[in-house]
């Protein structure tokens, strides 16, 4: 059972938490996927913030007797998963740096060689990488 | 006036040539840059043989990004207007032109060609316009402005707009969110009426079950973006 003061509690944490998302997205200081992903979750909880006997009623269904334990449970795999495509994200921009690191160092030769052979022709600086 | 054309191209081995022919011979005060957005097909060596005007992306962007590149380009490069000119051929270099006379006349940031106006040549599949006028009118909601041809790709820009894209571009599908961005920074977005042909070659970047998840996302997009100044 949860204390009316609890649920408000929650309602006016996660409509700043909405807000506070909405805000970084807009700033393009988060990524609208990641944006999406974390409102939605923060939509359920305002769900179950408002109507709190919805939450026993899921865990019922999930078998599990403590909606607490529910809880606990659905935030801990939320996390793995967020972990999980935090790390995806990760080995993409991994590859990406590499490819741009790549082209870069040829880049670098190729200018190098452009602007020597110019100065060949010229005086005797060099330019040095 | 420096005037330039950005064509972004992924995967248009088949349409590139004909696209540039079109500009060469129909745009000849124009400048072009053709932004190769890290092609699968051999769109690089067609550029190479024919010495294009080309930045080759070596990761792929996508059209938010590669357009971005060239807007880019055009900035550093000194440029006072640059016109998107989509690299698959249903484009029509005639009307550049136009584009730019009405960009000097009404004194417009933004000069859209749009399919809308007088409802001549391609008009795109019956899906998609359903989807075009939604964002017609979530636009107009937004903004007040009435914009015809909201996912029109072709679009002029002038200097100020550049510095401002250059700055910030929307990522996907970017041509609804970045009017409602520009209107909201008190720009001014003028239409011309054009006609477009169907793709020549190749496909669309964006397919059918895509197109629900972008509905949704420049939706959003467009809200958010129409809450910040």
């Amino acid at each position: 059972m949860m204390s009316l003061r609890l649920q408000i509690i929650i309602i006016v944490c996660m409509v700043f938490a909405l807000i506070f998302i909405i805000r970084r997205v807009a700033t393009k200081k988060l990524d609208f996927k990641f944006g999406i992903a974390w409102s939605l979750v923060v939509m359920v909880l305002l769900i179950f913030g408002i109507w709190p006997s919805l939450l026993a009623k899921v865990s019922h269904v999930l078998g599990i007797y403590d909606p607490v334990n529910m809880l606990a449970f659905v935030g801990l795999i939320l996390a793995i998963f967020a972990i999980f495509s935090l790390m995806m994200e990760v080995s993409k921009q991994g590859e990406q740096i590499k490819r741009l690191s790549q082209e870069l160092g040829i880049l670098r030769k190729d200018t190098y060689d452009a602007v020597n052979e110019k100065n060949d022709k010229d005086s005797s600086d060099t330019v040095d990488r | 006036m420096k005037n330039i054309i950005i064509i972004p191209a992924y995967n248009e081995s088949g349409n590139i040539e004909n696209t540039v022919r079109d500009i060469i011979e129909n745009a000849p005060d124009f400048d072009y840059i053709i932004v190769n957005d890290c092609s699968a097909d051999n769109t690089l060596d067609i550029c190479r043989k024919n010495h294009y005007n080309y930045i080759n992306l070596p990761i792929n962007l996508g059209i938010g990004g590669a357009v971005q590149a060239g807007y880019r380009y055009a900035y550093y490069h000194g440029y006072d207007t640059a016109v998107q000119f989509d690299g698959d051929g249903q484009h029509d270099a005639a009307y550049l032109s136009k584009l730019l006379s009405e960009m000097k006349q009404q004194g417009a940031d933004m000069v859209i060609g749009s399919r809308f106006i007088e409802n001549e040549g391609f008009q795109s599949s019956g899906i998609r316009r359903v989807g075009i006028r939604y964002f017609s009118r979530l636009i107009k909601l937004l903004t007040g402005q009435r914009i015809t041809d909201p996912t029109s790709g072709m679009r002029m820009v002038n200097r100020k707009l550049l510095e401002e894209f250059t700055a910030a571009y929307p990522k996907d599908y970017p041509e609804p969110e970045s009017a409602v961005i520009v209107l909201k920074r008190g720009y001014k977005i003028a239409e011309v009426p054009v006609q477009m042909r169907s793709r020549a070659e190749g496909e669309s970047s964006i397919s059918m079950s895509k197109s629900v998840y972008y509905m949704i996302k420049v939706s959003l997009a467009i809200l958010i973006a129409s809450i910040m100044k």
